[in-house]
């Protein structure tokens, strides 16, 4: 008996689990633009990497120095953009 | 009661399955994102599901329920109880369980981490995932239930037990670490198909799967390296690689993948190889349930092999459903990845990735030819033709040496090109080392493989140093650091790159480890108490010859000292001769087995195999082998490993 309130229990658990969201008001998700605060951070983050990546790439002789100048200002000029964007939304 | 609920709860966790891909399509349409939360969780659910038959299959397998079919295969009483657990992989139903349940961690995950992320393209990722999850769920509900009854009208005393072959510490890791790497590349297939669907073909995709690619990646890696040492370790022959078709089945997918992580780097940096990056991962899926496919058909005759079963037709029909649909799409969204930049010069970085690919895929294709080529034959002329050892060797060495190379010329190239002032600045020291060592090695009398794959070797390593070296130098010049300082703020600050050099230089030291095939000896003897061989300077003498018996087997051990050509001793060697199951009354259910004794060192193995044990005159048949260098092959997996791993380090992000 104990066996069978245990099992019963372990499949109805994950049915209404599945259809719980179903049970509430509709819902939508705004679609990923990436314009959201955390996007934004991501972004910022992911240009600081490409920053640092193409000042160490830079050193090791890896890019040459007008590819070098060219890229950076590139980048710096993405970061401030953003960092506007993120201002903006604060 | 409860093996039945297992069952049930794979036929639920297929509903579920079903049901979130319904979900999806239908939120496509509907745009109600009620719907798309209920397909997550019913993947989750199906993942909890997963996770609770396969608890129970194991529950079972230790308490050995002979009422199940399974459990009577491949354990018996006298099993020890680890390799009782083990069992859940040793056979096809158990292992299709485990498949899922290792795909049920990695969904489970997904979704965990991606719950309101990456909402462009979650919903077809949660799609392709249960895509997968059915097709394993059918098999396992309709094909190869793992709960299946036995079939016996009377009541099963006793399991056939598992094959002592299996019964290995490494066992016990191998087949985990190599589906936890299989079953990974699922994830990166996943968001790349979701791209190409809803049409978000850009980096996004390839920033959401790099670290799971690695993660994979660095698991099939482990799990054929542990393959390798249970070959070594089990099967006495004194080889690590046979070239065996399920040998072949894990390396393809890791040339592919091991492509794949290298050109995801020149996308993300220069926007580039979209389609390719597209390819690769399609193949590499593909290659990882090819090779399912090898193993469980019964296509192939391998150590490794299930036993032929029904399962081939439908693991090949799968191929070919996801090599259609994935290649449709792609030509669909064609336009798409079709990218603004071009390779300016053969001499640049992204050339360097180009040629590396290449070579990754041809390579992959040769081993896919001689793998498939007896089956081929079999299916045009009637007869099969094998292909050994000695096409694969002939065929793969020069792409791999080719492979080595670029190891060391990738790192030295510039992006875009690689202008003369570079050249002279980059090469000269890794040319000057790599000659040197050739030069060396041709003198001391070494042959031309040794010498090639030796002075590469030293290329590479060279080159690794070099850029170690400036890396090192810009910040001590820059910062005032110490050597040992800057190397580590070096490494940890740009762990992907200086990781994945780490990771090279793993490669480099198994290579090396390879080389030491060309000279290995062996001989074979048939010994009595006190008479002794010779083989490569040492003295073999057999000292004693005892038996013992044991709770699953009974063995014969002999006791073989070893010493050098100055007659002070190197080692004992104690390899065994066992026979499991000996307490069978049926002779023919009595597996012989050769339980092996290595003693390892960092210049050669002295690998030892007790062969067969004449008991009325007390002779011990044995096999000696002396492998050089197979100490850095195992070395060397670690250091990719290790460097992997700090690839794959997360991050502290600066402000």
């Amino acid at each position: 008996m104990l066996t069978t309130i245990v099992l019963l229990f372990v499949f109805a658990v994950p049915v209404i689990f599945a259809v719980q969201p179903m049970l509430g008001p509709r819902l939508t998700i705004p679609q990923d633009t990436g314009r959201s605060p955390e996007s934004l951070k991501r972004k910022k983050q992911l240009l600081y990497r490409q920053i640092k990546e193409l000042e160490l790439e830079h050193g090791l002789g890896l890019v040459p120095e007008n590819e070098f100048n060219t890229l950076r200002q590139e980048l710096k000029k993405q970061v401030s953009e953003i960092m506007e964007a993120i201002r903006k939304h604060s | 009661m409860t093996p039945v609920a297992g069952g049930y709860a794979l036929n639920l966790a297929l509903g579920f399955s079903l049901f979130s891909i319904i979900s999806v399509f239908w939120f496509h349409y509907n745009k109600d994102a009620r719907l798309y939360f209920t397909a997550q969780r019913l993947v989750l659910g199906s993942c909890l599901l997963v996770g609770f038959a396969t608890f129970v299959l194991a529950a079972e397998l230790i308490n050995s329920n002979f009422d199940i079919d399974y459990v009577a295969h491949y354990t018996s009483l006298e099993t020890p109880a680890v390799y009782k657990l083990t069992a859940l992989w040793a056979g096809q139903e158990g292992s299709l369980l485990f498949w899922l349940f290792i795909l049920s961690i990695y969904a489970g995950t997904v979704v965990i981490q991606n719950q309101r992320r990456n909402v462009n393209l979650m919903p077809w990722v949660l799609v392709v995932l249960s895509v997968v999850m059915g097709f394993f769920l059918v098999l396992t509900n309709f094909v190869a239930n793992p709960f299946a009854p036995t079939d016996a009208d009377f009541q099963v005393m006793n399991g056939n037990g598992l094959n002592p072959l299996l019964q290995n510490a490494t066992m016990a890791i191998h087949p985990p670490t190599l589906y936890l790497g299989y079953i990974g590349f699922t994830v990166p297939f996943a968001f790349a198909i979701a791209a190409l669907i809803s049409g978000d073909t850009g980096s996004l995709w390839i920033r959401s799967v790099r670290r799971w690619t690695l993660v994979t990646w660095m698991f099939l890696s482990i799990g054929i390296i542990l393959g390798g040492w249970w070959a070594y370790q089990e099967l006495g022959w004194g080889g690590y690689w046979a070239w065996d078709p399920v040998e072949n089945a894990s390396f393809m997918p890791w040339l592919t993948g091991t492509a794949f992580i290298h050109s995801i780097l020149i996308q993300e940096k220069r926007d580039m190889l979209k389609t390719w990056n597209m390819v690769l991962i399609i193949l590499t899926f593909s290659l990882v349930i090819f090779g399912t496919f090898l193993t469980r058909s019964g296509v192939m005759s391998s150590v490794h092999s299930f036993s032929a079963s029904s399962l081939g037709p439908l693991f090949l029909g799968f191929v070919f459903f996801l090599l259609a649909s994935s290649f449709a799409l792609l030509a669909w969204r064609y336009s798409s990845l079709k990218s603004d930049s071009k390779i300016q010069s053969i001499s640049s970085r992204e050339s360097g990735f180009v040629f590396n690919n290449v070579l990754f895929v041809v390579l992959c294709f040769a081993v896919f030819w001689g793998t498939m080529f007896p089956v081929l034959t079999e299916a045009v002329q009637g007869t099969k033709i094998t292909v050994g050892p000695p096409f694969f060797n002939q065929i793969v060495t020069p792409l791999a040496l080719a492979l080595l190379l670029l190891t060391g010329v990738g790192p030295l190239l510039v992006w875009r090109k690689t202008s003369k002032t570079s050249f002279y600045k980059n090469f000269p020291i890794p040319i000057f080392i790599g000659l040197t060592a050739a030069i060396v090695l041709i003198i001391i009398g070494f042959g031309s493989s040794v010498v090639m794959t030796a002075s590469l070797s030293a290329f590479v390593l060279a080159a690794i140093m070099l850029e170690f070296g400036k890396g090192m130098q810009i910040r001590k010049t820059k910062l005032g650091e110490t050597y040992s300082a800057s190397l580590m703020h070096m490494i940890s600050r740009n762990r992907s790159r200086y990781g994945g050099y780490i990771a090279h230089v793993g490669i480099v030291i198994m290579f090396l480890g390879f080389t030491g095939k060309a000279f290995d000896q062996e001989a074979e003897w048939g010994l009595r108490k006190g008479e002794e061989g010779h083989l490569a300077g040492y003295r073999f003498s057999l000292v004693q010859l005892s038996e013992a018996e044991r709770p699953n087997h009974y063995a014969w051990i002999a006791e073989i000292s070893v010493e050098d050509i100055g007659g002070e001793k190197v080692t004992s060697l104690h390899p065994e001769k066992r026979v499991y199951f000996h307490n069978n009354p049926n002779p023919d259910r009595r597996q012989p087995h050769s339980e092996l004794d290595i003693h390892s060192t960092f210049r050669r193995d002295i690998y030892s195999v007790l062969s067969a044990v004449d008991t009325e005159s007390g002779t011990a048949f044995m096999k000696i082998m002396i492998n050089p260098l197979v100490r850095l092959v195992w070395i060397g997996g670690i250091i990719l490993v290790f460097g992997t791993l700090i690839s794959l380090w997360p991050r502290k992000e600066a402000n």
